[in-house]
């Protein structure tokens, strides 16, 4: 019995069977290039609705790098930052707010700290930034290479404030992009790192895990994609009254739970490649937003496809996917109708993936919060597909909080998780298929 | 049946329990001749979907055994599951097709899946059943669309492409018109008589044991009640037709078998001592 020959018909049946469902259709095809595009449709709406989030407001600014008689660096950034807040030719978002660099001048930085931490004062002295001692120093250093660290300044944001710190530091970012910060040819905010602080006293290494809204993106839509599939190829054989005659064929289970997986595993690859497509489309409808200034949404909110860019999407789409397709084989195999699969699906996968999700968008590095006890949010599979892009995608933002102490090294390890975890999943999967239950 | 009478299957003391106390199948023993049609008939709850999955292995028994011969070698459910399985199919009682591929394709994918013909064999072999089970001019509909009896006839053809010698047939005509039940029941007689399959069915139907049947089973709680000829049985319980037998069995009214009710009814320790007092 020729067993490659049954286990590719069976993969044959199970996506001509996949083609002809519409809700699986969807999910592999269009809902990655509709979620993309929404996403940029939706940035693109804000990037046109705002001309500057921080008109009538206070930034207050210390500068512990001034030279106080001799010019320094910190002293060129506050500069530039009042100039930007009056001179509206510049077109930055900080135009219209009031830089304020004297009011906690004689503040040390625990002071400072600590008011941040103050519920109470909170409130009164943020947005923050702060130049630390060393800046001038650092950068020289730094553009030197005589130290890998690169310079930073610290910004402190008031909770909840997305959009007006979002845009505070596209605003800073918008400065530092311009020389004397960009001698050394670099792109903006990837060497001067913006400390964004969202919770008093959370500090954190960079400005996001899982670049803002990708990461959640990938995140929801790898996880939900194949809820579909996973119910229908499993509870709905069950619900159908096909299971029984399958498994009565000259094919174990195993092949048939085979078969089923590498349909799955192709439509996954579809998905990623659906992904790659949209995140091209995302570009392209973030481009639309280009008024042809300097600085503008599209200035703020695009990403460059690069061929890297590209893969790194794809496979994480391909890795968080087959990861879900993996546990979702359990829970369907669990159930004996599409509506209850599909049910315990959402129940047992959205809280996880919300949870990374919504961690890639606002907070920095599991391996950097809350002391290092985030790296415990590694437990949850995505977070490590959301690792692979945001490290491999920006691998100098994350080099020095690398776990393993380089970012190729960290590479292969979430990926090497992801693989156990799959064959985990896959293994379980196999042990409930055989159970005799199946068939009642 | 003529004098070449091959024992196809045989059944030792076959046994299965779900769990501690449901006993589905209780030393279960019967021995199928080949090419013979044999009808098993019992209750709902009786035991006849068990045996039939302990036989092609959805499910291992709790002990016993059974073993079915292809060409002289006898394979074991315990250890021969898959090559028994190339050469038996299944028609479960709850079959379905898959409705968003056409008749032929239903057909063709389990063709292919059986493995042992090749494409050009299976193509050939789909269009032969279309034709014997009357699909022809549907072939290419999307089975979603097709009457309860259609979606049988396309089932019944599923289960006969790989051409095998022993077919299991779990009441085959539940739930399908008169005209559908007829085709159904042609075509079981042309497997039977034309063709010499072995086809163990069960079924409610007592007027289809009568018309197609070789040898008939009563199953009751699990147990093998009684097993012969429609005929046989009538005279051996003295009943007028096959229904007043089955009913006597399942009932316990009118049950002269005492060989099966010492069986059925083996005393416990308390109506032991009741008896005793």
């Amino acid at each position: 019995m020729n067993v490659l020959k049954q286990t590719f018909s069976l993969v044959k049946q199970e996506l001509r069977s996949a083609s002809r469902t519409r809700y699986i259709v969807i999910s592999f095809v269009f809902m990655p290039l509709l979620m993309w595009g929404l996403q940029g449709g939706l940035q693109m709406l804000v990037g046109f609705s705002l001309t500057s989030s921080q008109a009538g407001e206070t930034i207050y600014v210390v500068n512990f790098d001034a030279g106080n008689g001799t010019y320094t660096l910190g002293d060129d950034f506050v500069a530039d930052l009042k100039e930007a807040s009056l001179n509206e030719t510049k077109e930055s978002f900080l135009f219209g707010s009031t830089i304020n660099d004297t009011r906690y001048s004689d503040y040390t930085y625990s002071q400072l700290i600590d008011l941040t931490k103050d519920p109470e004062q909170a409130s009164n002295v943020m947005p923050l930034i702060i130049i630390p001692l060393d800046f001038t120093v650092v950068f020289d250093s730094f553009v030197n290479l005589t130290i890998s660290a690169p310079p930073r300044v610290e910004l402190y944001t008031l909770p909840g404030g997305i959009l007006g710190s979002e845009l505070l530091q596209a605003g800073i970012g918008m400065i530092l992009a311009d020389e004397p910060y960009t001698r050394v040819d670099i792109k903006k905010l990837s060497y001067l790192q913006a400390n964004t602080v969202t919770f008093p006293g959370e500090e954190s290494a960079a400005s996001g895990f899982g670049v803002g809204f990708i990461g959640f993106i990938s995140v929801i839509i790898a996880v939900m994609a194949p809820a579909p599939f996973v119910s229908t190829s499993f509870a709905g054989e069950r619900e159908k009254k096909t299971m029984e005659s399958l498994l009565a064929l000259p094919i174990s289970r195993f092949n048939i739970l085979l078969g089923k997986l590498l349909a799955g595993m192709v439509l996954v690859s579809i998905f990623a490649v659906m992904n790659m497509v949209g995140l091209l489309g995302f570009s392209f409808v973030i481009s639309l937003a280009d008024t042809g200034s300097e600085f503008n949404a599209a200035e703020m909110y695009a990403i460059d496809p690069t061929v890297i860019m590209l893969f790194l999407i794809g496979l994480t789409m391909f890795l968080s996917a087959f990861v879900s397709i993996g546990i979702g084989i359990s829970i369907a195999s669990l159930t004996k109708d599409v509506r209850s699969a599909e049910s315990l699906y959402s129940m047992v996968m959205l809280l996880p993936s919300m949870i990374v999700g919504m961690s890639s968008m606002f907070g920095s590095l599991p391996e950097e919060s809350f002391g290092g006890a985030g790296i415990v949010l590694y437990l949850i599979p995505w977070s490590h597909a959301i690792a692979i892009l945001s490290k491999g995608l920006y691998p100098q933002t994350y080099a020095s909080s690398a776990i393993t102490g380089s970012i190729p090294g960290d590479l292969l390890l979430h990926l090497g998780y992801l693989v156990v975890i799959i064959l985990i999943a896959l293994f379980i999967a196999s042990r409930v298929f055989e159970r005799e239950g199946i068939l009642t | 049946m003529g004098d070449n009478i091959v024992e196809m299957l045989q059944i030792n003391n076959l046994t299965k329990k779900f769990g501690k106390r449901n006993i589905a199948l209780d030393n279960f023993s019967l021995n199928i001749n080949k090419g013979e049609v044999f009808g098993l008939l019992g209750p709902n709850g009786a035991g006849k979907t068990t045996l039939i999955r302990l036989l092609i292995g959805l499910i291992k028994p709790t002990s016993g055994t059974a073993k079915i011969s292809y060409n002289g070698e006898y394979y074991d459910i315990h250890k021969d599951i898959m090559k028994i399985r190339e050469r038996a199919s299944l028609l479960p009682q709850e079959a379905e097709v898959y409705e968003n591929l056409t008749a032929k394709e239903n057909i063709l994918y389990y063709g292919q899946i059986y493995g042992n013909m090749t494409n050009t064999e299976v193509q050939a072999r789909t269009e032969e059943l279309i034709d014997m089970i009357g699909l022809r001019g549907r072939e290419n509909d999307v089975t979603k669309e097709f009457s309860g009896g259609m979606k049988r006839k396309v089932l019944v053809a599923r289960a006969l492409v790989m051409d095998p010698d022993l077919v299991f047939l779990d009441e085959p005509t539940t739930g399908i018109d008169i005209l559908g039940a007829r085709t159904v029941r042609n075509v079981i007689k042309k497997l039977s008589k034309e063709l010499h399959k072995t086809i163990i069915l069960t079924t409610h139907d007592l007027s289809e044991v009568g018309e197609l049947c070789d040898r008939v089973g009563i199953l009751v709680k699990g147990k093998l009640a009684a097993v012969g000829t429609p005929d046989e049985l009538e005279e051996k319980f003295q009943k007028a037709g096959l229904e007043d037998v089955f009913i006597g069995l399942t009932t316990g009214e009118g049950v002269i078998e005492e060989e099966f009710l010492a069986k059925a009814k083996k005393p416990t320790l308390f109506s032991r001592i009741l008896k005793r007092r």
